[in-house]
């Protein structure tokens, strides 16, 4: 999120306290169809920012976001997202890659940390022994990485693009059957142990702060 | 109530002649359009058009304090919103003449 963006991005979270409880929810479902959209972070924030301002003079005059939107929800949000320009495939592509970046930044710094072989590094060189800076990467680790990325960028998808039209019901079925697939990925990741390859414990420190920066950088720009 | 499909190419015209009249906001422009006999016009049906005015360059807004709540958006027409309401007129005119004249007459 660049400057300009995070700063109307901070105006909107206040703005957005003040809108009463009985709008809130389909506010939050419509920002939530907006996010799913092709509009850039910064659009989003326009329009959120316009739709509070416009829900908050409503309530001002003792109406509800119904008065102000309509009963069609989607086809206003559909309506606005129509006049702006789709994402270009650089926006798309850096996305992707600061999503995928920050994901893999986080995991392989939990990995590391709740590794034996990285504990026992750690203990070493405080205790002032010889240490091996060797930490091994099994099957069971990639699997873990790939189904944890997979199942949560699945999840928001469906949660976002389906927030004015899937049941509730629908909603916990597609939620509960992600969570089994996942919990079978999760499974076979502790049972492959056996390691594929030794990775060195600086190279993994400084791929963690790479995927930090590039995260960050994008980030910025966008 | 006038129909959208009738509606569709006409109310952004009718938009750009109200924000003409003075520097005005979302919600005066769709109780003015009702006014006039827009009816089922909220400030929801109209802010997909005035965003897109906006990103045409036909129109510009600028936020000020409102007397009631947050700041208010408002909209004032920029030269090429002038020219457009001209040939918005001219079309229209002529529109309305030709239908006009169609239902005076015998066909």
């Amino acid at each position: 999120m660049n400057k300009e963006t995070r700063l109307l991005n901070k105006e909107n979270n206040i703005l957005d306290s003040k809108i009463k409880e009985e709008n809130q929810a389909i506010f939050t479902d419509m920002i939530c169809y907006l996010r799913s959209s092709n509009l850039s972070a910064y659009n989003i924030e326009v329009v959120r920012n316009d739709l509070t301002e416009m829900i908050l003079s409503a309530q001002e005059r003792g109406e509800n976001i119904n008065d102000v939107v309509g009963d069609d929800y989607k086809d206003f949000c559909n309506s606005i997202i129509d006049t702006f320009p789709p994402k270009t495939v650089g926006e798309k592509i850096s996305e992707f890659t600061d999503t995928l970046s920050f994901s893999l930044a986080i995991l392989l710094f939990i990995n590391m940390l709740l590794s034996r072989d990285f504990i026992n590094l750690i203990a070493g060189l405080i205790r002032g022994k010889n240490v091996t800076y060797s930490i091994p990467v099994t099957p069971g680790i990639l699997i873990q990485i790939i189904a944890i990325i997979t199942f949560a960028t699945f999840l928001v998808h469906v949660i976002t693009k389906n927030s004015l039209s899937l049941s509730e019901s629908k909603e916990k079925l597609i939620i509960i059957i992600a969570c089994i697939i996942l919990s079978i990925a999760l499974a076979l990741s502790f049972m492959l142990r056996t390691a594929m390859f030794n990775i060195h414990a600086l190279v993994l420190i400084g791929l963690i702060i790479l995927f930090s920066l590039i995260h960050i950088i994008i980030s910025r720009v966008l | 109530m006038i129909p959208s499909q009738m509606l569709k190419g006409t109310l952004e015209g009718c938009i750009l002649k109200v924000i003409d009249a003075k520097e005005t906001y979302g919600y005066e422009i769709s109780e003015t359009l009702k006014f006039y006999g827009f009816d089922d016009i909220s400030e929801g049906t109209i802010y997909p058009m005035l965003l897109r005015l906006e990103k045409n360059g036909l129109i510009s807004a600028r936020k000020l304090d409102s007397p009631v709540g947050p700041k208010r958006k408002y909209f004032s027409l920029t030269d090429n919103g002038k020219n457009e309401l001209n040939n918005f007129i001219d079309n229209w005119n002529e529109l309305s003449n030709a239908v006009n004249t169609l239902f005076e007459r015998d066909v």
